[in-house]
């Protein structure tokens, strides 16, 4: 199955009483099965544009269409459901096991029963988690990078066209973020999933997107492959953010992108 | 307690009328709680009105309360029914309120953004979330219902008070230890097992 395209047309998002747009005027097309980040410091409108794919924010302006279909027309239960949706927070539901946890939308969607048990097994293994072990576990007894892979598991669990990321990985420590982003970047390139990834953090944008598209004040800045960013920085903004990545080295970046290109580790 | 020796038959079916009385009104308080306590949770202005005026109704002394109610219901069950179930309003609806307004924001995030319909995230994620506080309002409005509910003996109806203020009219003490004795114990017990609920219910 192919990823939904989507496209932001001249979107803009005012909060109710807030005197400036969180989102102005976005527009950008992404492609089907392209993986896009929304790199920027926090309160620069990522997650807020991200939120207006499954309208979990409401436009005040523009539109965004996902496969050509104008989500506001849309019924925004039934829209949620044929988009994945992952947040920082994770948000497992604390009274259910991982299995009733990724069975959510699934069940949702009414499916039969043990389908939906063949399903919830499969993507435990997808995102490295033994389904014997871990199906009856309760959310309080998952590890921080466990539960984020709970987390991933239950937005892929219908199969759908286009994944919602908010800092999935925000809140894991780095070397369990690296594992769990080299698993996310073959998982959803494997499936052909459309992703928007938001991040603050350059080096996650760089490791994982096809294309970096950066933030500022609710519009976006550049938009580009990470290495281009990195060669041409459109602006001092731009340049700024990415040298901010402190400990990040371009030419490592560089060649990291490379070697993971050629499928090495 | 040689009330209780001569007359155990007696003091247990009183008994179960005060658990009777004391259940159905607890059930039919929490559909009414539950709605209201729903409403409070979601807009915070209207909820200080409704949580307000129950609290005030809560300072009402039960004594006035019922005799509001006999006056509108006449002697008997009825009016001990209507009591205990507005009494029990603002436990019940606080607890409602507060147990759905501490629920973890990224579950409901989380539940909406997979595509949950706004019952289906009260009904399957703020609800289930929010029992452990439920139950303690239960809880505590069971204790309440069970001591207000001996006030039904003086209303012409059923319960444990029915020896209590029998035995006040007739000066037969031992009457009256049974059945304080008898309504302590059940709250007593109601308290222990809805703990014990409270605690099955926690995640």
């Amino acid at each position: 199955m192919s990823g939904a395209a989507i496209r932001f047309a001249d979107a803009s998002v005012r909060y109710p009483g807030a005197p400036d747009d969180a989102v102005r005027n976005v527009s950008v097309e992404i492609a089907s099965g392209e993986l896009v980040v929304l790199l920027g410091p926090s309160g620069c409108g990522k997650s807020t544009l991200l939120r207006t794919v499954n309208r979990l924010v409401a436009l005040s302006n523009g539109s965004v269409f996902v496969d050509e279909r104008d989500v506001a027309g849309a019924d925004a239960v039934q829209l949620r459901r044929e988009i994945g949706y992952a947040i920082q927070a994770v948000g497992l539901f604390a009274h259910m096991s991982v299995a009733e946890n990724v069975a959510v939308v699934p069940s949702l969607l009414g499916w039969p029963r043990e389908r939906i048990a063949a399903r919830v097994d499969e993507l435990l293994g997808m995102v490295g988690l033994a389904p014997a072990r871990y199906r009856a576990r309760r959310p309080r007894e998952l590890s921080g990078g466990e539960a984020q892979r709970v987390g991933v598991a239950r937005a892929l669990a219908a199969g759908p066209r286009a994944l919602l990321m908010d800092e999935p990985f925000g809140a894991v420590d780095a070397v369990v973020r690296a594992s769990l982003q080299r698993e996310l970047a073959k998982i959803v390139r494997g499936l052909g999933t459309t992703t928007i990834f938001v991040t603050h953090d350059v080096e996650e944008a760089m490791r994982l997107a096809d294309r970096i598209l950066v933030m500022r004040d609710g519009a976006i800045e550049q938009a580009g492959t990470p290495d281009r960013l990195l060669e041409t920085p459109a602006t001092p903004y731009v340049a700024e953010l990415l040298r901010a990545g402190d400990a990040v080295n371009r030419e490592y970046l560089l060649h990291a992108r490379a070697a993971m290109r050629n499928g090495e580790p | 307690m040689s009330y209780l020796a001569g007359h155990p038959l007696r003091v247990l079916a009183l008994t179960g009328q005060h658990v009777e009385l004391v259940a159905l009104s607890l059930a039919v308080a929490l559909l009414v709680a539950v709605p209201i306590g729903v409403a409070a949770a979601r807009r915070p202005r209207l909820g200080s009105w409704l949580l307000g005026g129950l609290a005030a109704i809560y300072t009402i002394p039960s004594l006035a309360l019922l005799a509001v109610f006999v006056q509108l219901f006449g002697l008997g069950n009825g009016a001990i029914f209507v009591a205990l179930v507005v009494y029990a309003q603002f436990m019940l609806a606080r607890n409602v309120a507060a147990g759905i307004r501490g629920v973890d924001a990224a579950q409901v995030d989380a539940a909406r953004g997979l595509g949950m319909s706004p019952a289906l995230v009260l009904a399957r994620v703020e609800l289930p979330l929010a029992l452990p506080v439920i139950v303690g309002g239960i809880r505590v409005a069971a204790v309440a219902s069970i001591a207000i509910a001996t006030l039904a003996g003086y209303v012409g109806g059923g319960g444990l008070g029915v020896l209590i203020f029998t035995g006040l009219t007739l000066h037969n003490d031992a009457m009256i230890v049974a059945g304080s004795v008898a309504a302590s114990l059940l709250a007593v017990a109601a308290d222990a097992l809805l703990r014990l609920a409270e605690r099955a219910v926690r995640v």
